[in-house]
């Protein structure tokens, strides 16, 4: 009665070919961990030129919708842009360069020992297991290449122009044809993924468009004032160390903490040491934490994306480990471009009947 | 699953409600080679619109290329779009498996179809099959509201045509249904 248990295992084409893709899909993904750190610098570029356009896009289709060709509209924002960022270079420049400078020469040439050791003698005379010598020296190649790595990308000239007007370059050409090349890669999903494909695009694009937009807002209220918080307080490259951690505040759970941390490392230096500055600007920092989080982000940031704390804390993690600093800042919001991308595609592989 | 029976094709039923929603009840012949653009002005959602703003929906629009029995869209499938049939044939279908679907339309050169999901993305209400090799020119949702949005004069005329055209779609249901009643009535089966 009982039919003896075959084992049988059958090759269909349509399982050779799913485990084909799945392969390729993994290979692909490696390949692209490999090339991230070799290649750090134009991704970061990349990034920040698709963050831009994001960006920019509502404003040219502002344009647009009052009747100026594609062209001419990304051209206008695009002059606006420079123009706005000229009249704040030249307004700010002799400003921000010299403290840039002092900067980068007070780390690098006046070697990072200097500086390190006026603050560790600082430190050291407060809180005594900073002394030990094994911390000290742990601290400072970490605090070396941290800032070694940030600096390197600001301080090279050179390199610097030329990534900058690849930025600008990328991103014209993203806001004027971003939606003619969507289309030409969409044409290539073969048809049983195709439809699937378009919802989850556009779904995607306008739930990330509005929280980069938000998050951006956010961070530049909280830029000012911190700026505004530090010129107060003659906390020296007041307009840098503000604008950082109006950047930083981005990054969740570290980032007001990254954003407060250089601030008081440049008020402990400056002011010998004075545990009072350091009070000053922490509470500070905590207020302005304060008010955004009552007062800003509730109004502005919907809580769409939402990632797990574990989550959030190993993607920074691994943002700074693939590329310095920038990768911190840019590490959330690609992990939030890659959660609601999956969920969408959970979404999409359900409703039309792949997964 | 169990298996469904296939209705009883006599003439008392000799046309489906479906040809009113599938159906291409703006019949117009097509020739084999016909431009794009030409293809456009054919189609009711585009009626009285300026060259110009048929080419920008020219750019909206997606080419794709279907083999014989291939579907373009399944029943069920969120939808995404409306379909305009450049080349070849395409059939639609209701029901699920092959040997219980039921065909509701035929549509051939210059014809349309599932104009409805560019409003929502409500599951679509039938399959869409390519019958033989064919071009299809699609026209998506996506796209549509961002023409709205860069250019809402032409997306407001596009609308209201589509407005008139689900209109059309409608009367012809109302009518098929008035006459589907009267023949019931006439037999007696509802009094």
């Amino acid at each position: 009665m009982d039919q003896p248990p075959v084992l049988s295992v059958r090759f269909n084409p349509g399982t050779i070919r799913k485990t084909l893709s799945v392969l390729a899909l993994i290979l692909g993904f490696a390949a692209l961990l490999i090339l991230i750190p070799l290649l750090q610098s134009v991704f970061t570029i990349l990034i920040i030129a698709f963050f831009l356009a994001l960006i920019l896009n509502p404003i040219v289709n502002f344009l647009e919708n009052r009747g100026i060709a594609r062209l001419l509209a990304s051209v206008l924002v695009f002059a606006m842009i420079l123009f706005l960022g000229g009249v704040g270079f030249k307004f700010l420049a002799p400003r921000i360069t010299k403290e840039i400078k002092q900067l980068s020469s007070g780390v690098d040439e006046q070697s990072p020992g200097e500086t390190l050791q006026k603050l560790q003698e600082n430190l050291g005379n407060k809180i005594p297991f900073l002394s030990n010598p094994m911390i000290q020296k742990a601290l400072k190649t970490k605090i070396d290449g941290l800032l070694k790595k940030t600096f390197s990308l600001v301080v090279n000239i050179l390199s610097a122009v030329v990534s900058i007007i690849m930025l600008a370059f990328i991103t014209f050409f993203l806001l004027k044809d971003g939606r003619r090349m969507m289309k030409t890669v969409v044409s290539w999903v073969p048809n049983r993924y195709f439809e699937m494909t378009l919802i989850i695009l556009h779904k995607t694009g306008t739930q990330l468009g509005r929280y980069i937009r938000a998050q951006l807002l956010v961070a530049s209220i909280v830029g000012s004032l911190s700026i505004l918080a530090l010129y107060l307080l003659e906390i020296k490259y007041a307009f840098f160390i503000g604008a950082m951690a109006g950047l930083a505040n981005m990054i969740p759970y570290f980032g007001p903490i990254v954003g407060a941390v250089p601030a008081i490392i440049m008020a402990l230096i400056h002011n010998d040491g004075s545990l009072e500055i350091v009070a000053v600007v922490a509470v500070a920092f905590a207020t302005i934490q304060l008010f955004e989080n009552i007062f800003v982000s509730p109004f502005i940031v919907s809580k769409s994306v939402e990632l797990h704390p574990m989550t959030v804390i190993i993607v920074i993690l691994i943002g700074g480990q693939l590329v310095g600093i920038f990768g911190m800042l840019l590490a959330v919001p690609t992990a939030s471009i890659i959660k609601v991308t999956a969920r969408e595609l959970h979404w999409g592989l359900k409703n039309y009947r792949i997964l | 699953m169990a298996a469904k029976e296939k209705k009883t094709n006599n003439s008392f039923f000799s046309f489906h409600a479906g040809d009113a929603i599938w159906g291409n009840i703006f019949k117009k012949k097509a020739s084999e080679e016909e431009t794009t653009m030409a293809i456009l002005k054919r189609v009711p959602l585009f009626k009285d619109m300026t060259k110009r703003s048929l080419k920008e929906f020219e750019r909206l629009l997606h080419r794709r290329t279907y083999k014989a029995d291939e579907a373009i869209f399944w029943e069920g499938e969120p939808g995404v779009g409306m379909y305009i049939v450049q080349e070849g044939t395409v059939a639609i279908y209701k029901g699920s498996s092959e040997n219980e679907r039921e065909e509701l339309a035929k549509l051939a050169h210059g014809e349309f179809f599932g104009e409805l999901a560019l409003l929502d993305e409500s599951p679509r209400s039938a399959t869409a099959m390519a019958l033989e090799d064919s071009k299809i020119l699609g026209l998506f949702r996506p796209d549509l509201l961002e023409l709205i949005d860069r250019k809402p004069r032409l997306g407001n005329k596009f609308l209201f045509n589509l407005a008139l055209l689900i209109g059309e779609r409608l009367k012809h249901t109302n009518d098929e249904l008035q006459t589907l009643w009267d023949k019931l009535e006439d037999t007696k089966v509802i009094t």
